[in-house]
């Protein structure tokens, strides 16, 4: 079976481990439980005819703390960049970030999830961050981790992005 | 057992340990022979560290390793284990360590818990600031729209000769106060908007930073007509054996803390005084000092001197949010703010933020 290593990039708070939690075992916790060093995961998924195993590579966030080791992130076939909706100064974090990764492992695919999209009353994603998104071509999802919205599409097309990236 | 120490036997192989504690026989599968073992592929992470450490072990000096970092590994049970992995050679042999977590690893990420809770709190507490700070500001900003009507009003009665003779001594009166009143409002407006937009959280770089000389001078430059118009000398006094002055922090808003302090120290100083900003390295700190001889801050106001809506009994300050601006956003850079008298009489602010890493 075809494995696709994916890792998940954000700064600390914003939902990455929710968000693996919500698509492997379909479950979410309220209780906010930092992520120390790296987590793995799996699920298989089914692209037309095609099984593959994701490794989910879940990091720990990168804020004043603690830093992203660039050693984690070899051999991704494609990474998430985890945004909070509801904390517009979070896409600033995972904007290093993917500036970093592309430095280290060059042009993955990746996808930009605005997290916590349940928390309609905050939500502060702006049309300039979405044109900027549009811009670069870049993928954007909403999604929450907390009702499930968007999380199994994203997971399923980065699963499409990384198989199409290697077949490429 | 908190360590199990592996031999490396050949690329991924390793081998099996007398004796092994159940957490390693969980996660790497138990040995049942002399046979090898490959642990790397029980676990994708360790597997991925692998490749690293055969990198590490072909070149490797005496007294030299590599460690993996943390990583969490789930256990049968449904539990999680976290764990550490370091590679080294001892006596010309590779040797790969897997630790279970010491008390530091808990005691640390503790700490980080704690330090992101409180983060991740302290940003909803900015942001609950801003709603109330936005919502009065839109109130404000209401204000002015009647008093455009008034003020208009007025003019009119005074163009088209409305009034009686006692009546334009009256208008002017009106008049007056309705200027008065817009002016209040506009110093609110610009009040707010410089100081609510200071509160939203930055992302710093820790190994890169401005300098806070050229901030200090740009900051003075931007001041001297306001201090000239006050009779008041502004001047920056850097020390001369310091090459580097980069500090840790973003530059907009350096600027704008020393912005806050020096203006306040126009402020509060007599004409013919000097305010003197200086610039001197302390160790792992850049401290600066924003110097007048102004009254100084009375003894009574000084536990509260950086928290919100404190201005003191003058009115010369602005919403009170200036020095509440100041404290948190050095804060936030790993530095800190307070206030000293000056042995000559009047106030000496200072502010110590750290150098960059590098």
């Amino acid at each position: 079976m075809i494995q696709k290593k994916i890792c998940m990039l954000g700064t600390s708070g914003v939902g990455k481990t929710s968000l693996v939690e919500r698509f492997v075992n379909d479950s979410f916790s309220e209780k906010y439980l930092t992520t120390v060093g790296v987590r793995l995961s799996n699920k298989i998924v089914e692209i037309g005819e095609q099984a593959i195993e994701l490794v989910l590579w879940d990091l720990n966030g990168e804020d004043k703390f603690q830093r992203v080791s660039t050693s984690y992130l070899r051999g991704a076939s494609a990474y998430f960049l985890v945004i909070d909706g509801s904390r517009p100064a979070t896409e600033e974090t995972a904007l290093v970030l993917h500036r970093r990764t592309r430095a280290t492992i060059g042009d993955v695919p990746f996808i930009i999830l605005l997290n916590k999209s349940d928390l309609s009353n905050e939500w502060e994603v702006s049309q300039e961050m979405l044109d900027r998104y549009d811009s670069n071509d870049w993928v954007a999802r909403r999604t929450s981790a907390r009702t499930g919205e968007g999380v199994q599409s994203a997971f399923q097309e980065i699963a499409q992005l990384a198989l199409t990236s290697t077949l490429s | 057992m908190d360590v199990v120490l592996l031999e490396r036997i050949d690329a991924g192989q390793f081998r099996p340990p007398t004796s092994a504690p159940a957490w390693f026989n969980a996660v790497f599968g138990e040995a049942t022979s002399l046979s090898p073992i490959q642990p790397g592929r029980r676990s994708l992470f360790l597997g991925h560290f692998l490749e690293d450490a055969e990198v590490f072990w072909s070149a490797a000096q005496p007294e030299q390793w590599i460690s993996s970092g943390t990583f969490n590994e789930r256990l049968p049970d449904g539990g999680e284990k976290a764990l550490e992995a370091i590679a080294l050679v001892a006596s010309g042999t590779p040797i790969l360590l897997i630790k279970s977590p010491t008390t530091d690893h808990e005691t640390v990420r503790d700490l980080l818990q704690k330090s992101r809770s409180q983060s991740i709190e302290y940003g909803r507490m900015i942001k609950e600031i801003n709603k109330r700070e936005v919502l009065l500001h839109c109130i404000v900003h209401d204000l002015s729209t009647p008093l455009a009507g008034v003020k208009g009003s007025l003019e009119l009665m005074k163009a088209d000769d409305l009034l009686l003779p006692d009546g334009a001594r009256l208008q002017q009166i009106g008049m007056n106060q309705v200027l008065k009143m817009q002016n209040m409002i506009q110093e609110i407006l610009h009040a707010f908007k410089a100081e609510v937009k200071g509160l939203v959280p930055t992302v710093i770089d820790r190994d890169a930073g401005p300098d806070a000389l050229s901030c200090a001078r740009e900051v003075t430059t931007a001041l001297s007509g306001l201090a000239r118009d006050v009779a008041v000398g502004l001047r920056v006094e850097e020390d001369a054996s310091v090459q580097d002055f980069s500090v840790s922090a973003d530059q907009s808003r350096l600027e704008r803390v020393i912005f806050n302090l020096v203006d306040n120290a126009i402020r509060f100083a007599p004409p013919g005084s000097d305010v003197i900003v200086k610039v001197r390295s302390d160790g792992e700190w850049i401290e600066m000092r924003i110097e007048d001889a102004g009254p100084g801050v009375e003894p009574s106001l000084r536990p509260r001197l950086f928290q919100r809506f404190e201005q003191g009994d003058s009115g010369k300050g602005s919403a009170g949010l200036g020095l509440y601006f100041c404290r948190i956003t050095v804060a936030d850079w790993g530095g800190s703010i307070g206030y000293d008298d000056r042995p000559q009489g009047g106030a000496s602010f200072w502010l110590k933020l750290p150098k960059p890493r590098t």
